[in-house]
């Protein structure tokens, strides 16, 4: 190879020369592929439907060498597989490697059929062999594992046709293998030091809100934070268990921040292992809540849709026939769920491992959605990608990255429930003295408790003891064999007939409510036409409106989206207003929650000014977190050596090339 | 099964798999390779039940009668539409058999250009349009922020430049040949840096999510084992 | 034309009458505020919902019976006494077997399958710190120069060491700018190649299934 070689506008074998035809016997089941002559310069059909062997294993392989295994590298090498192997020079023979490695059935099976336009459209960047990329991800032993991986699926080898010995990785006591030995030593030693001492503590933990430059994400929490008890949310779990130890941690606080609000999720995913995995979480979230007596029920708590075969062609279907794909959950049973189609979910939440799962979903599914938001997070390794469809798309939010993410929405969330109960708490004892006054009106409040649903999910009434901490009075009527009332609305006794304020939302479209007056401002919440909000203020022009919302916040939302009114208070709390639309310091609850001291799980009662939202704060509150320090201190430690790995490396390397030009020249 | 027997397995198949950083040993390897081999058996059990319970079970009571059927279309419509489906089930089997390629081919033809059918209309309404918008819009705020405007300029320098590359890519290596046009080079040379830096940065990331994925695999290790 | 062409027929009007019905159904402020549109852009969009769901199926039916034969051409191999398909279809069938003794326990799932996923996805860890440290050795010029710096560049932007606040500003910018314009060239490369070949697959252009 000259110094010039290009690895971008390398010059691919001659695609006039015959493809190789179909090996006998070793597919007898699949189908053939095609055998038409390919100009490698445009986009490829896919090729032939053949039947997959394993839809799991590609996935696995296409980590090990990221962009690579596009089936035309087959192709474009195979014409090389006639020649003795000797003969090709170095490069050739790890191309023809790789070209061999693509043409397993399992990776033209995978691709063939259901990943159609990945496989059309195999970017000519990334096909390009001998290139950056190929120098740095594939290496020998990465190669290795391929023909391991082929000899599992009953591909044809690369070198003869014995399969009984692979190599796995290079022989260990090796001259050449000392500088990867060393490295892989640094790296995995420098990568436990914080799991075995504290004192490897670099760096800062993550933040605990998003850095406010971050829209998307604090929109999202924002936006998952405002559901109520009748929300369902569609969550699409696009990762398997590859990825798990990126983004167990991120699904398992969005179903927590969503049952904690009593929402219901709605699992569906187009990867059938993430379809076993999503109840494995579920059974996490349950396992740490069982002290208390909560437990996810499926078919009341969340449900599980069937699976989505296909990719693209499963998410087409759940889009265009959500109706349909609602109605039934995995195994078989009738969920008894209606829904017209995707806008009737409150929010699509999706958790993407790879790029290609975010641009399906982007291209199948946020087309069809007209007032349905869809909230996005990924790994590190698909958000470069996956932040294109975030930052390009109206209907996407997001993006929540990976782990550090994760910890920042854990931290987020923790300090919202911990709030409300601290609150509430604070209110309890602090009002204690204005309270009498309104315990008078309490009799009245207890037959519109009785319609409350939310009371069904809490412990029997028999298994609550007395208050321990009683900010209420204690002579709260309480029928001895009834369910107990959690929360009791106790409306002051303010003048209903005063004239208020209020917006009501006009647009047909879904309308947003911001933090400030101006549309680069957070999305606090969401509104549909008809829903109305007493008015705080308004800014300077009178373009926008400061209203108060049902979570006690303030909003902004803007004046041509809503018509102003006048409305006596009777009124807007009765007819017209939207339901969750309350004035908050209107309201006063008593309200128990349960709080952990001493490894007990105790009661407590609080006098609160919060909405009554039936929030389940064990949902969030009650998650293991012991690891994730020493794993975020791990991931800055191996950072840092990789960087330095990386530098010391290539720094040599560019030395000795620099070497060679220089005695090349001499010689000349 | 109980944490803790889950527990004591993951923990052996991580060590087994882990046992690959040594090299291939005599004995070392053979653990690496059973785990490899457990770990695709299991894949192909999970894949095949979550195929029939997730999928066809759902069919086959959907297909029984009024009340478990859950489509609109109706029971009866899908029975003739899970029917038509194991024909082509079928067809993939036939596939070798030179007598039914005409049929077969008819089958693939249909499952291959829905497929694109799908893709097609994906790709225009999911990243065409709306990528090449939010290229050639105008931030609100631009004029009154210059790096803005910087910034907002080199996005659209560099996906222009960069699609050029790709087509120029293509184009290069089946019908034009080499092509040395002193703009065409300027355009190909800028798009090629914006996409080697994609790449670099796609790279590093996966670097990322490998060692995040490390990081809670040593911690498992730790707090389980040592 | 005779047999050959009749899959070719097929392949237009079916791929036709998915486009149009995809793009058309559905949709009914395509046809004005009439009173029949509702009804006009539902029936527009039964052709391709049936051909979706007839897919799907397929697709199901397929993933099947490519495990089928896996395990076909593993039980060939055991007959030849090769150890490790014996692994194989052991632990296949030990799941299918479990799954169906416990109704579908997946904690099988979380015992095995994960750590030995996450295990391998973390070895990768290794592979390309390792990989991208010889980056050089095979391309020693400006390109290799430039990837090398931004990988550089990305992984001192994640880091949180409050020393490194100009690199993460700086990476910042380049995600958000260089970084991002890239990706939106990659991805709209791939969305044109994608609008090429459909078309011409469905024109009947490219026929690619004809074996």
């Amino acid at each position: 190879m000259s110094e010039e070689f290009n690895w971008l506008d390398y010059a691919e074998p001659d695609e006039e020369a015959p493809a190789p035809s179909a090996r006998p016997g070793l597919r007898r089941f699949l189908p053939r592929r095609p055998t038409l002559p390919s100009l490698p310069g445009r986009p490829r059909l896919p090729s032939l439907p053949s039947i997959p062997s394993l839809p799991r294993l590609p996935r696995l392989r296409r980590r090990a060498q990221p962009a690579l295994d596009k089936p035309s590298a087959a192709d474009l090498l195979s014409v090389h597989e006639e020649r003795p192997l000797d003969e090709l020079d170095d490069r050739l023979q790890s191309l023809r490697e790789r070209a061999v490695a693509s043409s397993q059935p399992e990776a033209e099976a995978r691709q063939a059929l259901y990943d159609v336009d990945e496989l059309l459209a195999a970017p000519e960047i990334l096909r390009k062999p001998g290139g950056v990329i190929s120098a740095a991800a594939l290496s020998k032993a990465q190669r290795q594992q391929v023909e391991l991986l082929k000899d599992i699926v009953g591909a044809p080898q690369a070198g003869d046709a014995s399969v009984s010995r692979i190599r796995l990785s290079p022989p260990l006591f090796s001259l050449s293998a000392i500088p990867r030995i060393i490295g892989t030593a640094v790296l995995l030693l420098m990568a436990s030091l914080p799991f075995v001492s504290s004192d490897f503590a670099e760096g800062e933990l993550p933040p605990s809100e998003f850095h406010e430059d971050r829209h998307g994400p604090t929109t999202l929490y924002n936006l998952l934070d405002n559901l109520t008890p009748a929300d369902y949310v569609l969550v699409a779990f696009e990762y398997g268990p590859t990825a798990a130890g990126e983004l167990d941690a991120i699904a398992e606080l969005f179903l927590r921040h969503i049952v904690a609000q009593r929402a219901v999720p709605l699992i569906v995913s187009s990867n059938p292992i993430a379809i076993a995995h999503a109840q494995n979480i579920i059974s996490r979230v349950n396992r740490s809540v069982a002290f208390s007596g909560e437990s996810l029920r499926h078919g009341r708590d969340y449900f599980i849709l069937r699976y989505l075969p296909g990719g693209p062609l499963g998410l087409r279907e759940l889009s265009e026939n959500f109706a349909d794909v609602a109605r039934v959950s995995y195994k078989g049973t009738l969920t008894g769920l209606q829904f017209d189609s995707l806008d009737d979910v409150t929010y699509v939440v999706m958790i993407a491992e790879r790029a290609e799962d975010m641009r399906n979903w982007a291209e199948q599914v946020a087309p069809q959605l007209d007032r349905t938001p869809l909230l996005a997070a990924s790994g590190y390794a698909a958000a470069p990608l996956a932040q294109v469809y975030a930052d390009s798309m109206d209907e996407i939010v997001g993006l929540v990255v990976g782990y550090r993410d994760a910890y920042t929405y854990a931290e987020m969330l923790e300090a919202n429930f911990a709030e409300l109960l601290r609150d509430a708490s604070e209110l309890g004892s602090g009002s204690a003295e204005a309270s009498p006054a309104k315990i008078d009106e309490q009799p009245r409040n207890e037959a519109a408790q009785a319609e409350r649903p939310l009371a069904t999910a809490v412990p029997p009434a028999s298994a609550i003891p007395p208050p321990a901490v009683a900010p209420l009075p204690t002579t709260t009527p309480r029928p001895p064999n009834t369910e107990t009332p959690t929360e009791t609305a106790l409306p002051t006794a303010t003048a209903t007939q005063q004239m208020i304020s209020v917006v009501e939302v006009t647009s047909p479209r879904q309308v947003r409510i911001r933090r400030g007056p101006t549309t680069a401002d957070d999305i606090l919440q969401l509104a549909q036409a008809g829903d109305m909000f007493q008015i705080i203020a308004t800014n300077g022009d009178g373009s926008w409106y400061n209203i108060a919302l049902s979570n006690g916040l303030d909003g902004w939302i803007a004046g041509i989206l809503v018509e102003e009114k006048a409305l006596s208070m009777a009124e807007f709390l009765g007819g017209g207003g939207e339901a969750s639309a309350r004035l908050s310091d209107e309201r006063v609850y008593l309200r128990r929650e349960w709080s952990l001291s001493l490894g007990k799980n105790r009661p407590r009662y609080y006098q609160s000014n919060a909405p009554i939202t039936g929030d389940i704060p064990e949902y969030v509150l009650m998650r293991d977190r012991s690891a994730e320090v020493p794993r975020l201190r791990a991931m800055t430690l191996g950072t840092l050596t990789t960087v330095v790995t990386i530098a010391l490396g290539n720094v040599i390397f560019a030395l000795s090339a620099l070497r060679r030009r220089q005695r090349n020249g001499e010689r000349k | 099964m109980t944490e803790q027997t889950i527990g004591l397995i993951s923990f052996v198949l991580t060590l087994m798999v882990f046992s690959y950083v040594l090299g291939d040993l005599p004995l070392i390897g053979a653990l690496y390779r059973t785990a490899i081999y457990i770990f695709v058996g299991m894949t192909a059990a999970f894949t095949l039940v979550v195929s029939y319970e997730g999928l066809i079970l759902p069919y086959l009571q959907d297909i029984q009668n009024t009340e478990t059927s859950w489509t609109t279309l109706g029971y009866q419509a899908d029975i003739y539409i899970f029917f038509t489906a194991l024909l082509f089930g079928l067809l993939l089997l036939l596939k070798p058999i030179r007598a039914f390629t005409w049929l077969t081919n008819s089958a693939f033809a249909v499952v291959i250009v829905v497929g694109a059918a799908v893709a097609l209309a994906g790709a225009l309404a999911g990243t065409l349009f709306p990528l090449l918008r939010a290229t050639v819009t105008i931030p609100e705020n631009l004029t009154a922020d210059f790096s803005a405007l910087v910034d907002t300029l080199t996005v659209f320098i560099g996906t222009m430049t960069g699609l050029f590359y790709f087509q120029y890519q293509a184009r290069a290596n089946s019908e034009f040949g080499e092509e040395h046009s002193r703009l065409t080079r300027a355009f190909r040379h800028t798009g090629k840096v914006f996409i080697v830096t994609a790449l670099g940065a796609i790279y590093a990331s996966a670097i990322l999510t490998s060692l995040t994925i490390l990081s809670e695999r040593i911690s498992f290790l730790f707090q389980f084992g040592f | 034309m005779g047999r050959a062409g009749l899959a070719g027929i097929v392949a237009f009007a079916v791929g036709l009458t998915t486009v149009l019905s995809l793009l058309l159904g559905n949709n009914p402020a395509l046809f004005g505020d009439q009173p029949g549109s509702e009804e006009l852009a539902r029936r527009l969009a039964l052709p391709g919902d049936v051909l979706l769901r007839l897919l799907v199926i397929v697709i199901a039916l397929s993933i099947v019976i490519g495990i089928v034969n896996l395990l076909y051409i593993h039980i060939g191999r055991l007959t030849r006494g090769k150890f490790y398909s014996a692994v194989l279809l052991a632990s296949f069938a030990f799941t299918i077997f479990w799954l169906t003794v416990n109704r579908g326990d997946t904690s099988l799932l979380e015992a095995v399958q994960v750590p030995i996923e996450s295990a391998l996805a973390a070895l990768l860890f290794l592979s390309l710190a390792l990989g991208g440290a010889r980056v050089m050795q095979k391309r020693a010029d400006i390109w290799g120069l430039l990837f090398v710096a931004v990988v550089l560049s990305v992984l001192l932007g994640s880091l949180p060491l409050a020393e490194l606040a100009p690199v993460r500003a700086f990476s910042a910018w380049l995600l958000a700018v260089p970084v991002s314009a890239g990706a939106r060239a990659i991805l709209l490369g791939i969305a044109l190649g994608t609008i090429v070949v459909g078309v011409r697959a469905v024109l009947g252009l490219d026929r690619s299934y004809r074996g």
